[in-house]
This record gives C-alpha cells, structure tokens and sequence, in this order.
C-alpha cells in the first residue's frame, strides 16, 4: 500500500469528522482503481474533482454553493474595466502612476540582476575565483609569473589556475585598421572558466610558448563585426600589428570577459619563467582559479597562505606581504559598483512604494464616491468578501495595465540607461529586459492589486463598525481620510529619504568637479595613436614616428602647446612602480613607496597646465642627457621621499630595474590620477628615450585657443595623417575624460534627481488628493462656519492646519529615517558627510513648500465655498 | 407522503443493487455502470445523508482495512420505509409511462 497523496493529506483533517473515514477512505480506493485501470493523470485529474466536491459538501469550513469564484473573478475584471472606462481620468491617473514606477523598477532591476545576482557565464562560476597577492597595506596586488607558475604547480585545492593580462593590438587593413582590446591568456584560461568554443578549438598547451603564440581566439561580436560570421575564419590568417595570426576558435555569443570587459580577441601569453618579464616583481598578471569541486575557500587559501610563507623566505626582496587573497569571482569584480547598484535599486523600490500609496489613496477617495453602489451590491446580498474581490478585481485591472505600460517604458529607458554606466563595468552585452523581470513585475503587479482591493475593503469595514446610521458629515468617511493621511504622511517621508539622496549626491558631484585636480582640462583634446608593426622595430623609429604626430599636431591652426605621454591622468589607466631615493637606503624593496610613472614627449607639463613649484620643467635636451637622466616629480611624491628636505638634484630608482638613477629637476604640483576623490598624487615624470623600452601606444595632448571640440577633428586628421594605417582611438576633449571618470556618480545622481522629482510630485499630489477630498467633504461645515462669521482667513488656517500637519510628521519621519539611511550612499559621497545637516534640512524645507503649493488649491477652494449654496446641497 | 428525487432514486437503487457491499466507490461504480452518469463521491454521500436523516437508509462503519490507508467504510442498507416509498414512486411511473409509444416499453 503507497502512502495517499498529498492533496488527500492536505484535505483530510478539513472534512467532517463523521464521514472522515467513509470519504477518504473511498477517495484513496478510487484513486488507486482509476491508476491500474486508466491513467495516473485520469487518476489525478478525478482525484482532484472528488477531493472539491467532497469539501464542498462536507468540508468543515463550507465553500459557497453555486459561486464559480474564478469566473465570478473574470466577471468582476469585465466590470472593473467598464468601471474604469466611466471614470477615465481616475484609470489614466493611476495607471500612469504606477508605470512611472513600474518602468524604472523593470529597467534598475533588469541593469541590477546580471551585474550582481545572476551567476557569471561559465561553467560552475561559484567554484572560480581572483588570487591576488597581498600588498604591504594588505590590499589585493596583481602577480608576477614565477609566482603564478609556483600555485600552479604546488597548490592541490585548486582544480586549475589561469593567468590574464591585458593586450592591445591592431587590426591590420589598408582600409579600416582598427585598435582592439584584448588578454593574453594561459592556455587554460577558457577551460579554467569552464567556456567551450562556438566554433574552432580552444588554445593549446604547445600554444601557450614563446614564438609559438601566433594563434587567436575571437569574441562572438569580433568575428561578427569584422568577418560577417564567416565560420571560415577558423584556420585562416589575420593580420595583427601586421604580424600573421592564426584564428584557431570564436567564443560562444553568451561569454563575457570580467576581467577585461572590452576584451574582443585572446592570444596565448607564452610565458615561461626564466624571462626577464615573467618574476616576481613583474606584477602584471591576474591570476583566476577554479577551486576544486567540494574543498571550501577558506581551506583553499589556507593551502595558498601556507605557499606564500614558503614563497617568502625563498625571496624575502620580492614580496611586500606574505599571504594571498581568494575572492569569488563575481562579487570581486563588482565590489566597486555593489554600493551604487544596491543604492539605485533601494531608490527606486522607494519610488515604487510611494507610487502604490498614491493609487491606494486614489482608490481610496474613489470608493467614497462608490459608497452607495457598495451599498446597493451588500442590500442585494453579496459578501463581504465579494466586494473586496470586486475590488481586488478592479485593482489587478489597474495594475496589470500600469505594469505593462511600465514595461514599454522600461525598454525605451534601458538603452539610455546602459549607455551611461561606466565604460569598466563588465557584463553590459548580459542586460536585457529578461523574461524573469517581467514574471517578477507581474508578481508586483497582483501584489499591488492585492493592496488596492484590500486597504479601502479593510477601511470600509471597519468603519461600518461605527455603525451606519451615524452618516452625519462630521462621521461621515473618518475612516477613509485617516488611512488616507496615513499613507500621505508615509510618502512624504519617502520621498524626503529619496530628495536627501539626491541632495547628497549632487553635493558630492559638484564638490568633486571643484576640487583642484591639479591640470587645466579646459581647451585640450586629446586621442590615442600608436606606431606599431614592422615597420617601427625599434626606440627609434617609435619615438621619431612620436615626434613626427607631435609636429604634426602642432602645426593645426590654433593648437598652442603638444606632448605625447604614456597615461592620462582620469583616463582609466595607472602605471605604478616602486621608488627608492639613493641617500634612503631602502630595507626591503617591495615596501618602496609607489608613485605613477608617467613617460613622456614634448611639453606635458606646460600642455596640461601642471604648475611647477620648484627647480624646472623638462625640455627637449633632457631626453638625450642620459648621464643624469633628469626626472620631476610630484610634491606629495618628493614629501613622502624627503619630508622637509628639498629634492632637487636628489636621485631616483626604481628598485629591481635596469632603469638607470634619475636626478630630480623640478617638483611639479599634485594632479588627480586614479579619480577625482583619490587624493593620492604620488607621480614622476621623466623623458620616454631613456624608458628600456618605448610603449608603442602613446596620448597626444595639445592645448587650443578656442573650442576644443571644433579643433578635435583637425587634430586627429592631422595625427591620421602622419601614418594612415595606425587607428587612433578615444579622440575627445580632456573635459570629457574628467567627466567620463565620474560616470558612475553621475548616473547615481542622474537617476536619483529623477527618482526625487517623481517621488516630490507624488507626495505632493497625494496631500493635495486628502485635503481636496477632505474639503469637498467639509463643505456643508465649512459653509456652516463661513455663514457664523469664519473669515477667509479662519478657512485657510483650518485646511492649511491639517495639510501642513500631515506634511511636518512626514517630514519628521522622513528626516528620522534619512538619519539611518543615507549612510548606505557613503561610497557614493564626495565631501559631504551622509548626515549633513544642510542638505537634510535643505530637502526637508524643499518638500515643505511643495505641501504648502499641494495645501494652497483645496484652501483656496475652501475659502470661496459659498455658505448659501453649500447649506442648500 | 414523501417522495424521492431523480438523483435520490438512482443512489437507492444502487444501494439495493449492490446489496451488503454497499459503500461509496461501489454505489458510485453501479450508477456510473448501469445509468452512465458520473457522480462524485461527495454527491453521493451527500445524497446518502439525506435520505439517513429522513430514515430511508441505515448505515452502520465497517472494520477498518488497510487499502484504504486504516480507514473504515460506511455501509449503506435501504430500509423498509424506503423501500416502500420506491416501490410507490416505481409503480406509479410504470403506470404512467404503459401505452405509450415513447420507447420505455414495460419490464
């Protein structure tokens, strides 16, 4: 004998206990007759009909005879729609409400879910993980190969480990050249994430050697781009840097490079560890593993923990720090926009709830309007709770549309809206408006729907417990305007938590843009170039080809002063190396203090406007007087060298190099590198000719009288045409790459202006809703105390009271809940503390005088209530 | 005096026809056999109930078996009272239906 099924579990203790037994009893031996005779689903589908007619007639809690509750429900929708159609202003209102919220919900959440809940595109991604070192500050560092090669072969709780490091090559054709980002990868990187090829072969071992890595892995959108989805391309010859390669494989449509989001083409990195450019200190490998199947990471980082230890006393010079960090993939590489992200989404989840709150208040008011209908319908015999599924009917109606035009809304707003994240942010190509959002939306929907059938159903109830003869005006929809001033007071406060954030972030952006960032971006454009191939073997031809871009540049019309120079400040990118001064005798090399390491041509210093405070700027003689290789560096880097001393004609190293001693000829203000709050300024700038080797991608800045953006195309054609075949890329104003540096903050702040402004006009039209209700219903009282002598002056006091009142609770809790909640933005701030008392008070006042325009239309209408006319009604 | 509806008349007679098995799934299987109509067990019982109170039926619970998951059946039992009034309503619809050409015939 199989145990019953569920459902007659479930139904059991529900039917009268008299004919318990009899009932189940015979529903289990009809259910296993029908399973040997027919079919298990015949068996079920009668099972299921016995279980509802057996508690229809002896259920213990009855089921209403002859109600059809789900086409009694359909019913209710046609005439939930029939009443909206009577009331169209009422449905358009409140439909456009709720998609105003529902359509930046689905967009925020459509943007949220890849970035930070769904589980990356590989294989088992929750096994993969970042291994970085340990810097002196504890803070995760890049690697260097030897070390890499060493977890590999000795670490036993890692089922693979890869190594990744960013490329950059040409695309080479006579028409279209073309820059693309890339990584140079271990042969195992795309087995290590567990991606098989779409098309071709994964990289080999043999690949993955020095003159043997002449073979490349395209991304879906590359080959789609360039080679029109040709599957032929796998075997054939392209041409990079005009170097041949071979195309072995194309990555599936679906893959996302985390680490190198804008990576489109892949090359083995044939690496082995006795180069120069593979030790310990060379750290300019990411290193990601895959942890084996069932070891937890704490154990796997206690085995790489125990490594490093070995690692150290073997080269005590070569490591800052003993120990590794192993962090989940995923959470890793969103740890900087986890904060903005969870922000933006609490935002519009505020917007959401204020948004319901209105439509409740809306049907709320409506169904004073419908008293006597409800009437009508309970003396004609239905339910009380009929009329709530009446009402839940009417709401989903209401909903349902909100949700849908929500929907289009959000997919007009999701290309706007993935424009403006910031350029690293990876998985963009992953955010759609998925199938998953729109269940979810859905499920909001009803739930919504739900809240609007239910509250008025709830509010009317309890009132009739006052009993309903007590109709006089004073009695009369108590219950409704208290709930209704209840949700006014909630979205006030709501809307002051989403006016303070956005108070705070705006703050912080202009703030940030304030700030001395230490170079004047105002009338400089700047593009990238390069000079490579064969046709550039060597320092030599590269510099003399950089020279030749900067005559060529500065003979535009209007352009001022040019330089070439490795990295822009705010441009994305930081090249950091370690600095000893000659009379600081350093005790461990790695502890060095970092500085930025900027490689130049021609007069950066003067071009950017970065004021020298001491000795002098570099000049064109510098770059050939290599026995004292002059170098200037930043004040702050000179103050962490010499604190109090002066640094001219002191010398400069960086330890483990084969880069000469550099005397220090000038001290150069501090610039903004990394971003407009990093306040860490520690750079050095030295001529590119005595670099071991000249990068062969390199920055022209020049500086323009005028416009910068009419000049920018001038100046690139000028750059083009020194070398047609070399693509330049990111040509635009500097004012440009200091905004784009900010994108993130400003999104956030973009979106939380926009938020703000909705959830003030909400709140708004909510107190103007209560009182406007509130006053329609005081007309025979106010009538009343106009005619015993209340002048217009006593009517405005007696609505204002009310509105106002309504409003400063609201506030008061919103400034309550500010207190808690703004920290939440702190990463998002920028000299502004989350509590300042400015800004709250300032968007408390704001919202203040909102409610008072919301109070002043019911009053001024109170006020002209003519008391003949409202005694008469 | 008392007479039967349709359904009443279709749960009695197959109390009658299945004789001292008369419980649920068998009184169901007997209507749903011979007068093709597919009640659930609920009406049944329902129906069942109704005539207990009126006194046309009797039941009394049987030991509890182990196909059924140790639950007891409810046999049925049609009474004297009910059986007369049957009988009554029976005859007199034969009676009226005799001479007719409308296909019933007579048994």
């Amino acid at each position: 004998m199989r145990p019953a099924p569920r459902l007659v579990r479930f139904i059991e203790p529900l039917i009268q206990p008299d004919f318990r037994g009899a009932i189940i009893g015979d529903l289990v031996e009809r259910f296993e007759t029908d399973r040997v005779h027919r079919s298990a689903l015949a068996a079920h589908i009668r099972l299921w009909r016995e279980a509802f007619m057996a508690l229809r007639h002896f259920g213990r809690f009855p089921i209403p005879q002859r109600v059809n509750p789900v086409r009694s429900f359909f019913s209710d929708v046609r005439y939930g729609l029939r009443v909206l159609r009577r009331t169209p202003s009422f449905a358009i209102v409140c439909i456009v409400t709720l998609a105003l919220a529902i359509g930046p919900t689905a967009a925020i959440l459509s943007v949220v879910d890849p970035l930070l809940f769904r589980p990356l595109p590989y294989g088992q991604p929750d096994r993969l993980a970042f291994i970085w070192e340990r810097g002196g500050n504890g803070s995760p560092i890049t690697t260097g190969y030897s070390t890499f090669e060493d977890i590999q072969n000795r670490a036993t709780t890692l089922a693979s480990i890869a190594a990744v490091a960013s490329w950059q090559t040409t695309l080479s054709s006579a028409e279209n050249p073309e820059r693309l980002d890339g990584a140079r990868v271990t042969w195992n990187y795309f087995r290590t994430l567990a991606v098989p090829m779409a098309l071709g072969r994964d990289f080999t071992r043999e690949e993955d050697a020095q003159n043997k890595n002449t073979v490349v892995i395209l991304s879906h959108t590359l080959w789609e781009r360039r080679f029109s989805a040709d599957s032929s391309i796998v075997g054939r010859t392209i041409s990079l840097n005009e170097a041949p390669r071979t195309v072995v494989g194309v990555l599936p449509q679906q893959y996302d490079d985390v680490i190198n989001p804008s990576a489109e083409i892949f090359t083995p990195l044939g690496y082995v560890a006795t180069l120069p450019w593979a030790c310990r200190t060379c750290r300019h490998l990411t290193a990601v593993a895959r942890v084996r199947d069932g070891v937890p990471f704490d154990r796997s980082l206690a085995e790489l923990n125990q490594l490093s230890s070995q690692m150290v006393s073997a080269f005590p010079k070569e490591y800052p720090a003993v120990g590794f960090l192993l962090k989940p993939l995923q959470q890793d590489v969103m740890r900087d926009a986890r904060p903005a992200l969870l922000a933006i989404l609490g935002a519009v989840a505020l917007v959401l709830l204020i948004a319901v709150a209105n439509v409740v208040n809306l049907h709320l008011a409506q169904s004073i309007r419908r008293e006597t209908e409800f009437a009508v319908r309970a003396a004609l015999g239905a339910s009380g709770g009929r009329l709530v599924q009446q009402l839940v009917a009417e709401g989903l109606s209401v909903a349902l549309a909100g949700a849908g035009l929500g929907l289009l809304l959000a997919r007009v707003m999701l290309p706007g809206l993935v424009s403006r994240l910031p350029a690293a942010l990876p998985r963009r190509s992953a955010i759609h408006l998925e199938s998953g959002i729109v269940l979810i939306l859905a499920l909001v929907a009803v739930a919504i729907a739900l809240v609007i059938g239910l509250v008025p159903a709830f509010v009317a109830r309890r009132r009739t417990l006052y009993s309903s003869e007590m109709r006089s005006a004073a009695r009369h929809g108590t219950g409704h305007s208290r709930a209704r001033a209840t949700l006014v007071v909630g979205e006030v406060a709501l809307a002051l938590l989403l006016l303070c954030g956005a108070g705070l972030l705006s703050v912080s952006l202009v703030r940030l843009f304030d700030i001395d960032r230490g170079f004047d971006a105002r009338n400089v454009v700047t593009m990238s170039f390069q000079s490579s191939g064969p046709r550039y073997p060597d320092n030599a031809t590269v510099l003399a080809a950089r020279r030749r871009v900067l005559a060529a540049a500065a003979s535009v019309p209007g352009v001022t002063d040019v330089a070439a120079v490795t990295l822009l400040p705010l441009g994305g990118g930081l090249d950091r190396y370690g600095i000893q001064a000659q009379d600081k005798p350093l005790d461990h090399p790695e502890r060095a203090p970092v500085a930025t390491g900027y490689r130049v041509v021609g007069d950066y210093l003067k071009t950017m406007r970065i004021r020298i405070l001491s000795g002098r700027d570099l000049t064109d003689a510098d770059a050939r007087d290599t026995a004292t290789s002059p170098v200037v560096v930043s004040a702050s880097l000179a103050r962490t060298l010499w604190p109090g001393e002066n640094p001219i004609d002191k010398r400069i190293k960086i330890p483990n190099s084969k880069t000469p001693w550099s005397t220090i000829v000038g001290v150069a203000a501090d610039v903004r590198q990394r971003s407009l709050n990093d306040d860490d300024g520690r750079a050095f700038y030295y001529p590119e000719d005595y670099w071991i080797f000249a990068l062969s991608d390199a920055v022209l800045v020049a500086r323009v009288d005028g416009s910068p953006s009419a000049a920018l195309r001038a100046v690139r054609r000028a750059v083009a045409s020194v070398d047609p075949s070399q693509p330049i890329v990111n040509a635009r104003t500097m004012d440009d790459v200091v905004s784009r540096s900010t994108a993130q903050r400003q999104l956030a702040l973009l979106l939380f202006v926009a938020f703000a402004l909705l959830a003030v006009l909400l709140a708004g039209a909510g107190v103007y809703g209560v009182l406007a209700g509130s006053v329609s219903e005081r007309t025979k009282e106010i009538g009343v105390r106009t005619a015993l002598g209340a002048t217009a002056r006593d009517t405005y006091a007696l609505v204002l009271r009310r509105g106002l009142a309504m409003a400063v609770l609201g506030l008061g809790l919103g400034l309550a809940g500010a207190f808690v909640t703004t920290r939440y933005l702190q990463s998002l701030l920028f000299g502004v503390a989350p509590n300042d008392p400015t800004v709250l008070l300032g968007s408390a006042g704001l919202l203040l005088i909102v409610s008072f325009i919301a109070c002043l239309i019911p009053a001024r209408r109170a006020v002209r209530i003519e008391p003949m006319i409202a005694l008469r009604e | 005096m008392d007479t039967f509806g349709e359904l009443e008349q279709l749960v009695l007679l197959a109390v009658m026809q299945a004789g001292t098995e008369a419980y649920g799934v068998v009184v169901q299987a007997a209507i749903r056999r011979k007068a093709r109509r597919d009640l659930t067990l609920g009406t049944i019982y329902k129906t069942l109930s109704r005539l207990e109170i009126k006194g046309f039926v009797t039941s009394e619970l049987g030991e509890p078996t182990a196909e059924r998951g140790g639950r007891a059946k409810r046999y049925y039992r049609v009474t004297a009272a009910g059986r007369r009034v049957l009988q009554a309503q029976l005859s007199a619809l034969r009676a009226m239906a005799s001479g007719l050409d409308v296909g019933l015939g007579t048994p």
